[in-house]
């Protein structure tokens, strides 16, 4: 039995490290759809985006 | 540079080359034109009472809708709201205000002003002259709490709007403004001169930091200036000082010396001489002739008030300032 056991937990372990490639991977894409999100998010908050004209300035030469 | 160009806004004029900003970090020179960064992008809106900003003799227990944006033509050291008036436009959360929901706002919110404050309201001067056109339109009045820094021609133009001013005379020498705020005394009292030209009703703030401008000459000096300038019915608060920003190391101001600067300006021949940011006799008023308490306050809050029609209710004798 102890055999057994030894046989089985190499692909129990593989199983295991499978799940957590797929969970990694999904985090992966969520972290960086929320950081194309947040990029979108900063840009439409850069004042360059409101600008409005002075009323006291000139040119200089 | 083909495309440099000069804000002549405030004293400060800065000569900004293609994509460079401002000192006061909301003005931006883009393809070869001077823009705003902040207009209709407030990053503090409250109602407050008018008291805190402070106004006394200004409408007393009404609030006022207050916006400020971020940036500063001055770097005082002891600023209280270095967090914002110190700040990038992008570095702080900003509302989308534009003026005309500012004003919607003010009127939603049963405000009789709106006052352009927090920061220094000139770095968003479109934004505040937009609104004020507004407002005054809508029977709403305009009010500024200001440093002062600003160039006479768009002081003028602003004006014609603006009900009143508090005005921040952060001490009274060139040193002081040189190292303290790195900006410079001569622009401040031009603007205190032009705004009692312009009719604007007018008030005083002299934050009072121990050390740095609590000299009593200099106050006495300051005092003697405002009476002759500005007439002996320009209410003056000496505020008392709280360690902030990069000034953490001095004390708050004595008690004592708040009490010896309201002296020296009663002395100096000022009728309304308050105390601010302590709780004191200093900041009720009374009647320059009969000495009776017409308006008690507690902090911003108004206790009791003895102004009936602009005057004096037991002597009648006429007390300076907006009451109606």
């Amino acid at each position: 039995m102890a055999s057994a056991n030894s046989v089985a937990q190499p692909s129990q372990e593989y199983g295991a490290n499978k799940m957590k490639r797929r969970d990694f991977l999904k985090k992966l894409l969520l972290v960086g759809i929320f950081m194309l999100f947040g990029k979108k998010v900063r840009a439409e908050k850069k004042p360059e985006n409101n600008l409005k004209e002075a009323m006291f300035w000139r040119k200089t030469e | 540079m083909a495309n440099r160009v000069q804000c002549e806004l405030c004293p400060n004029g800065c000569v900004l080359d293609e994509g460079q900003h401002s000192r006061c970090r909301t003005r931006m020179n883009k393809d070869g034109k001077l823009f705003s960064l902040v207009y209709g992008k407030p990053c503090a809106v409250h109602i407050d009472p008018i008291e805190k900003k402070p106004f006394f003799h200004f409408l007393p227990g009404t609030t006022a809708f207050s916006i400020a944006t971020a940036g500063c033509v001055l770097s005082c050291k002891f600023c209280q709201n270095w967090q914002i008036s110190q700040a990038k436009p992008e570095d702080t959360d900003t509302y989308d205000l534009p003026p005309d929901k500012v004003v919607t706002q003010a009127i939603a919110n049963k405000c009789r002003s709106v006052t352009y404050t927090y920061t220094e309201p000139t770095v968003f001067y479109e934004y505040m002259y937009d609104t004020a056109v507004i407002a005054r339109k809508q029977g709403i009045k305009n009010t500024m709490h200001s440093c002062g820094y600003i160039n006479e021609k768009p002081l003028r133009k602003l004006s014609k709007y603006l009900d009143a001013a508090d005005i921040d005379l952060k001490g009274f020498t060139e040193d002081f403004y040189s190292r303290i705020c790195s900006g410079s005394l001569r622009p401040v009292l031009n603007s205190l001169v032009v705004l009692k030209e312009e009719d604007v009703w007018l008030e005083i703030t002299n934050l009072v930091i121990p050390t740095l401008n609590d000299n009593m000459k200099d106050i006495k000096d300051m005092c003697i200036w405002i009476q002759k300038n500005l007439g002996s019915d320009t209410p003056i608060h000496f505020s008392r000082f709280f360690p902030h920003y990069k000034l953490t190391n001095l004390p708050p101001t004595p008690l004592e010396t708040l009490i010896d600067a309201r002296k020296a300006a009663m002395d100096a021949g000022l009728k309304f001489v308050y105390i601010g940011n302590i709780r004191h006799e200093g900041e009720s008023t009374f009647c320059p002739k009969c000495k009776q308490l017409l308006v008690e306050r507690i902090g911003y809050f108004v206790k009791q008030n003895h102004i009936l029609n602009g005057k004096c209710k037991f002597c009648s004798t006429a007390i300076s300032g907006v009451w109606s």
